[in-house]
């Protein structure tokens, strides 16, 4: 349950990473 | 503010702190975009670096922030960011080798610009702080110089990050990126002289002598420490501690053990099983022999888990904490039921075996023992831990009761799907990993 928990906590970290990542990317060029 | 609570907050600010780059560059004027493919690999880089940034706090042992989950869960998701972090720092030079192939050109050594080449040397560092992080024991590298190893090579990726991300420059001349970088680097500093300098310190100043060192069953030995004029240190059933012995605190060649010895006792106690470079020497420490504890640390303790009555699940050595809470329920007269599944080769390697007989009496204490190798004539359980030895001894008369396991990964894996497939909820069961490293 806790190994669970710390993988979707690491994988919800790098996938809101990601969107933040293009929408800088996709503000940043109109 | 209760645990649940506090892990919330220390996860958010967690992910607040990783986050923080691409928010000032979201929120901040910012120059003008080169390209969405540039423009993602520079926040791909950004996020790569907070996230290597953040990994010096998630291995200083801060208590406070650690309280929450256990630092074995902590060290755990260390491991499981490395890679999230591996997954931008990978996507970081792609990306802009997909928005320009002739960048490429640029890379020849000794001709590069010099933060493209501190660039690839990060890049090459962190690789080798992954590979020996996960090949450690393929590459035959012993615990204590990989802790070195690790430790340098993570400052060098570090620093040459730095240097990197400055010399390229872009998007962090601004003056709120410039305090955001000093910030995320002064806080990596003062961690590592919090680490290397200031708890060594505070070591050294509450040494503990080592009373006695006894041999149990099962090439494991019992170790136990008495502080060395100060009050020692309290700590919960079941928690466990770095030790360090035949060094300063300064040497970084700590260990971490579980304490086996009563809460309830001024005197502390490791149960130590003889398994690597540092182990198989403990039998040559000497009784009056300087000790340095730094303690207490994890989250697997009957304290945090108010209950009518507990199930424990030992594999191997995983019984000296669960030793630590039965001898602790014994000097408390707690009468609380406690049934015990202990898992082990074969009888005689049993550690504990007699202590626990002895327990019995004490305790409203049942144990099932459950022998790999078992000798002629045994009448109790045999092979592994399975869904069919729980259901055979498990009743409603254990519902409500908190489960807590502790033994070796693949043993735990297994023991969680057995017992939920039995129905005893995963909120109810416990776990306490044992390899760190």
């Amino acid at each position: 349950m806790r190994l669970l928990l710390a993988k979707i906590v690491a994988a919800a970290i790098g996938a809101v990473a990601l969107i933040l990542a293009m929408l800088f990317a996709a503000v940043q060029n109109g | 503010m209760g645990f649940v609570a506090r892990g919330i907050f220390w996860c958010a600010l967690y992910t607040g702190v990783i986050l923080s780059p691409l928010f000032f560059l979201l929120a901040g004027p910012v120059p003008a975009g080169s390209g969405f493919l540039w423009d993602l690999s520079a926040a791909c880089g950004f996020i790569a670096a907070a996230i290597m940034a953040t990994m010096f706090a998630l291995t200083a042992r801060f208590k406070r922030p650690v309280a929450p989950f256990g630092i074995d869960l902590v060290y755990y998701f260390h491991r499981l960011i490395a890679l999230v972090a591996l997954f931008f720092l990978l996507a970081h030079p792609l990306l802009l080798l997909a928005a320009d192939p002739r960048l490429l050109l640029f890379v020849r050594p000794r001709s590069s610009p010099y933060h493209l080449e501190a660039g690839i040397a990060a890049f090459a560092c962190f690789i080798a702080v992954m590979l020996t992080s996960l090949w450690r024991r393929r590459l035959n590298i012993g615990y204590d110089t990989w802790r070195k190893l690790h430790a340098l090579l993570s400052v060098l990726a570090m620093v040459l990050t730095v240097v990197h991300i400055q010399g390229v420059g872009h998007y962090v001349d601004t003056a709120a990126s410039s305090l955001l970088w000093s910030a995320i680097l002064s806080g990596c500093l003062v961690t590592i002289l919090y680490v290397r300098l200031f708890k060594p310190l505070r070591l050294l100043a509450r040494p503990y002598r080592v009373v006695s060192i006894v041999g149990e069953a099962g090439r494991a030995w019992t170790l136990t420490l008495r502080p060395d004029r100060h009050a020692g240190v309290s700590f919960l059933p079941g928690q466990f501690a770095w030790l360090t012995l035949w060094s300063s605190p300064f040497s970084m060649t700590e260990h971490p053990f579980s304490l086996s010895s009563s809460a309830e006792s001024a005197d502390i106690g490791f149960t130590i099983k003889e398994l690597g470079d540092f182990t198989s020497g403990i039998s040559r420490v000497q009784p009056g022999q300087l000790a340095f504890v730094d303690a207490p640390y994890g989250a697997f303790s009957i304290d945090r888990l108010p209950a009518p009555g507990y199930v424990f699940v030992a594999g191997g050595i995983g019984i000296a904490p669960l030793m630590s809470m039965l001898r602790t329920m014994a000097d408390r007269r707690d009468r609380r039921p406690v049934l015990l599944f202990y898992a082990y080769n074969t009888r005689e390697e049993m550690t504990f075996r007699e202590q626990l007989e002895e327990l019995r009496g004490r305790l409203d204490l049942d144990i099932v023992y459950v022998l790999k190798r078992p000798p002629n004539r045994w009448q109790g359980e045999t092979g592994l831990l399975r869904e069919e030895v729980f259901r055979r001894h498990l009743s409603e008369m254990h519902d409500g009761f908190e489960f807590l396991v502790c033994g070796p990964v693949a043993m735990i894996a297994a023991v969680e799907q057995a017992l939920h497939r039995l129905g005893v909820p995963m909120r109810s069961i416990h776990t306490e990993l044992f390899e760190l490293v």
